[in-house]
């Protein structure tokens, strides 16, 4: 991995040394797995959509998957967005759940378009 | 070469399933599903033969637990130990898995060092549990034939005391039929 990509990383809130540690020490695996993660562009139009429309089921489904994910490679800040968002719609409770999804997709986009950057070099 | 036991990872996420191959690919030979169906598709294929499962719950077309009720049905949960692998704050999930009485649960995120134990401890113990099972069924088969040697002298003498009665019921018979035979 570039050190620029790293640094990128870094600052967008990915536990790199943690995220990699979880690749079995491998940071070839950790990119590889970082652009199977982002590599569909519509993710988190479908994610709004879902909560735009209140289809809290589909939105659990899709939130819940992501987050299992995430925090399997080691993507902290957007783990913990998806924990937040994925508890509210499990107890029923949509108060906050548009603020929730928007946090889900701001922390999405913004190591998404950090990966997209250096998939494109 | 020896050969690699098999497990099969079932996570509809490819990147859980990668992750836990590559986790896995050295010293196990790693049966990727991406549902149930799969899972039960190898189960089939294989005969059986699988060191471990490593079971998602939220999977489509068939979940993990859906996986568990077919293998409760064919009296395979005991034969072939299940790692429920879920999401963490599931409290619900994971007291339904054990009472599957699967072997273990694992939570996601995981630390891989700690996983890949628990998973070697497993199918070790499980190879244990089979080898000591073979080693009983053995022992037993070897004290089969004094028993049997038991089983036939008992009827002999079985045999032996029949007679002995029949000749006995007959003299008898003959006796009084010669007293019979005497008062007339």
């Amino acid at each position: 991995m570039r050190e620029e990509f790293k640094e990128d990383l870094l600052a967008a809130g990915v536990n790199l040394p943690d995220a990699v540690e979880r690749c079995c020490g491998k940071e070839e695996l950790f990119e590889r797995l970082l652009k199977i993660y982002f590599k569909n562009p519509n993710e988190m139009t479908e994610l709004a959509e879902k909560a735009e429309g209140k289809h809290y089921e589909e939105l659990f489904s899709q939130a819940h998957a992501l987050k299992g994910a995430a925090g399997g490679i080691g993507l902290t800040k957007l783990y913990q967005s998806l924990c937040k968002l994925v508890e509210s719609l499990r107890s029923a409770d949509y108060e906050l759940i548009d603020e929730e999804a928007q946090e889900v997709i701001n922390s999405f986009n913004t190591i998404g378009n950090i990966v997209q950057r250096y998939s494109n070099e | 070469m020896e050969k690699k036991t098999k497990i099969i990872v079932a996570d509809d996420m490819e990147i859980n399933r990668i992750l836990l191959t590559e986790m896995f690919g050295d010293d196990y030979e790693v049966l990727e599903a991406k549902d149930g169906k799969e899972v039960i598709t190898y189960l089939e294929q294989e005969k059986y033969e699988i060191g471990v499962i490593l079971l998602d719950v939220y999977m489509p077309n068939m979940g993990g637990f859906d996986v568990l009720d077919y293998m409760k049905e064919k009296s395979i949960l005991e034969k072939i130990p299940v790692i429920v692998v879920t999401v963490s704050n599931a409290e619900e999930t994971a007291l339904k898995a054990y009472d599957y009485k699967v072997a273990e649960i694992v939570i996601k995120p995981f630390t891989t060092q700690i996983v890949r134990r628990r998973v070697n401890n497993i199918v070790q113990f499980y190879h244990n549990k089979q080898m000591l099972e073979l080693y009983i069924m053995e022992e037993m088969e070897k004290q089969k034939p004094p028993y049997r040697a038991l089983l036939e002298l008992n009827h002999q003498l079985d045999a032996q005391v029949k007679s002995v009665k029949d000749a006995c019921e007959k003299e008898q018979s003959e006796f009084s039929e010669q007293i019979k035979s005497l008062l007339k």
